[in-house]
């Protein structure tokens, strides 16, 4: 029986948003999705503060992190993230438009879990993010303290 | 200066004894004649009397001439010794004298020159008369012995130093000693050396490195943009273009049903031109990445390289015909990675430009260049171009063929360029239409090169 694990969406494009969701949905993958568009709000959420200080409580069972972001940047969201022994567990898949290998590398670095450049072809990022969603939201058995929706 | 060639005459001991001879014999007649003259002849006593006169005086005058032939002596002794003394003294006033290129002082404890000797003192106003004699707040402006003052006393207290300092509008290099002499009371040597022309020629090194450095940093802002640039492209362009792919994919699965084939058309237009337009910037940035970055150089085999990427195009050539000639490639020094793309990009375009022929044939081989180059060639027998474009050809974004004819982004070659001329070599082409293109790229035979 498949759990339902909620999503964390990090993404400050609303066509980008659009596009993820719509490629999850495509691989009927129907967990929760969270989205957050901007690295500040990521951490609110995350910190259960801010206009999210009421929410429920367990970490989303994994984090897409778009790189660029206002306020507070993906790679900053990342070190907060692994540097917390509280979310450290969280897998964090880094969903970027960047090519670059520093942004790359520095995102290993820090202890990104994967990291996927977006193809410009809609066909091959509905099948990134079906690899993605299968690994992360339905195989990979989440740690503990994530959140899972009942049967 | 004395001259050491005319040596003072001595007292000869020639005439000394002759000297003596004459008075002996004098007073031998005067005392006959004193005889004869008071008739005192055939005196006995008078004989003998002049037999001792004539005896002592011969004794006396002997004895005279052996003590001057003795003094003689000591005194030719010593007029040689002094004659070879005063010959080394003028060799080391010589030497002094014409010391080249700057001088050579002594002083004493009251910080007075006792020698002052060098070409270089009349360079700057300075002579030997001028200091000698003098103490350095008499013969010296007083900036001048604010600096050589502590290292003189530092030399008389057995410091030495060395220091430089500008004087008279040149620069000199100065050594201060402590000079050890028998029994002169502490004494210092300055020797000292006009280094003018090599601080003009340091002073020359700084402003070129100044200019350098100021370079390096203008060029690594320039690369430092470029860098921002491309992060720029990589993620703010190629986002637009992700979306209008993805939304008219989105929008085709939603209608495929009710399409006409005009609109399907038009959808897929738009898809292809977004796609294409997403290779562009990622075959940009390709490009701006093999201008950045560390160029590694390890012995390549071009012959094993040509074959590897041969294998890489196969899944391309769906059913086309290829006689592929690979002849003779040489190893090279170079950029492993670098030099696949150099590959790929002349037999990718190859591949693509004989696409008309039932027949392909491309050959890869070695010929001949300027001395000290390795020149590889990839030659064809597709399209060809017309050679007065064939400079253009080496453009980013220049294209000879329109798309529907032969896709592309026009990179490719651009790319190929900016690697050999990494490498310090250069690359060409020569064609003509329809009789297939000839491309080239010289590499300089590096000390891995067979």
């Amino acid at each position: 029986m498949t759990q339902l694990k909620r999503i964390l969406l990090a993404e400050d494009n609303e066509h980008d948003v659009e596009l993820t969701l719509n490629a999850l949905a495509e691989n009927r993958l129907a967990n929760e999705v969270v989205v957050v568009r901007d690295g500040a709000e990521a951490l609110d959420y995350l910190y259960r503060r801010g206009g999210y200080r009421l929410r429920e409580e367990g970490n989303p069972v994994v984090l897409l992190l778009d790189l660029k972001m206002p306020k507070v940047d993906g790679l900053e969201v990342l070190r907060q993230v692994k540097q917390d022994d509280a979310l450290r567990q969280m897998p964090v898949v880094m969903l970027t438009s960047s090519r670059e290998e520093s942004d790359l590398v520095e995102s290993y670095r820090l202890g990104v879990n994967a990291y996927v450049v977006k193809p410009v072809e809609f066909s091959r990022f509905v099948e990134a993010v079906r690899e993605l969603g299968v690994f992360w939201a339905v195989i990979n058995e989440a740690p503990p303290g994530s959140v899972r929706k009942g049967p | 200066m004395r001259d050491a060639d005319v040596p003072s005459r001595p007292l000869d001991a020639r005439v000394i004894i002759g000297f003596g001879t004459a008075l002996a014999i004098l007073l031998a007649i005067g005392a006959d004649s004193y005889r004869s003259a008071i008739g005192l002849a055939e005196n006995s006593r008078w004989v003998a009397h002049t037999q001792v006169i004539v005896l002592g005086s011969t004794t006396a005058a002997l004895l005279l001439a052996a003590a001057s032939f003795l003094f003689y002596r000591e005194f030719r002794q010593r007029e040689r010794a002094e004659a070879d003394l005063r010959r080394s003294e003028a060799l080391y006033q010589a030497v002094l004298s014409q010391f080249p290129n700057g001088a050579v002082l002594l002083f004493d404890g009251e910080l007075r020159y006792r020698l002052a000797e060098g070409q270089g003192l009349a360079a700057v106003g300075l002579s030997k008369a001028g200091l000698e004699g003098r103490t350095i707040w008499e013969a010296l402006p007083p900036e001048t012995c604010a600096v050589i003052e502590p290292a003189y006393r530092a030399a008389l207290a057995g410091q030495p130093t060395t220091f430089e300092v500008p004087f008279g509008g040149r620069h000199f290099s100065v050594h201060v000693r402590p000079l050890s002499t028998a029994g002169s009371g502490p004494l210092g040597m300055v020797v000292t050396q006009d280094i003018t022309e090599r601080k003009l020629a340091e002073d020359d090194v700084r402003r070129l490195n100044a200019a350098l450095s100021q370079k390096v940093v203008e060029a690594t802002s320039a690369m430092e943009e470029l860098e921002a640039f491309s992060y720029s492209v990589s993620h703010d362009l190629r986002a637009p273009i992700r979306h209008i792919n993805g939304f008219v994919d989105m929008l085709q699965r939603r209608l495929s049903a009710t399409l006409d084939e005009t609109a399907q058309r038009h959808l897929d237009t738009i898809a292809r031109a977004s796609r294409h337009m997403g290779q562009l910037i990622d075959d940009l940035l390709a490009f701006s990445r093999m201008s950045r970055g560390g160029l590694m150089r390890a012995r390549v085999s071009l012959g094993s390289l040509a074959r590897e990427v041969i294998e890489g195009l196969r899944p391309e050539l769906d059913g086309r015909s290829i006689e592929w000639k690979v002849n003779g490639l040489p190893d090279v020094s170079g950029d492993p990675a670098m030099l696949r793309i150099v590959l790929t990009n002349l037999l990718g375009n190859a591949v693509k430009y004989t696409r008309p022929r039932a027949q392909a044939i491309i050959e890869i081989g070695q010929s001949a260049g300027r001395p000290g180059e390795v020149v590889l060639f990839v030659k064809d027998n597709g399209v060809g171009f017309e050679m007065q474009y064939a400079d253009k050809l080496f453009g980013v974004f220049q294209r000879l063929h329109r798309s529907e004819e032969f896709e592309g982004t026009g990179i490719g070659l651009a790319t190929v360029r900016r690697i050999v001329h990494r490498h310090g070599g250069r690359a060409w082409a020569e064609s003509s239409v329809d009789a297939g293109a000839t491309f080239f790229v010289a590499l300089p035979r590096g000390p891995e090169t067979s």
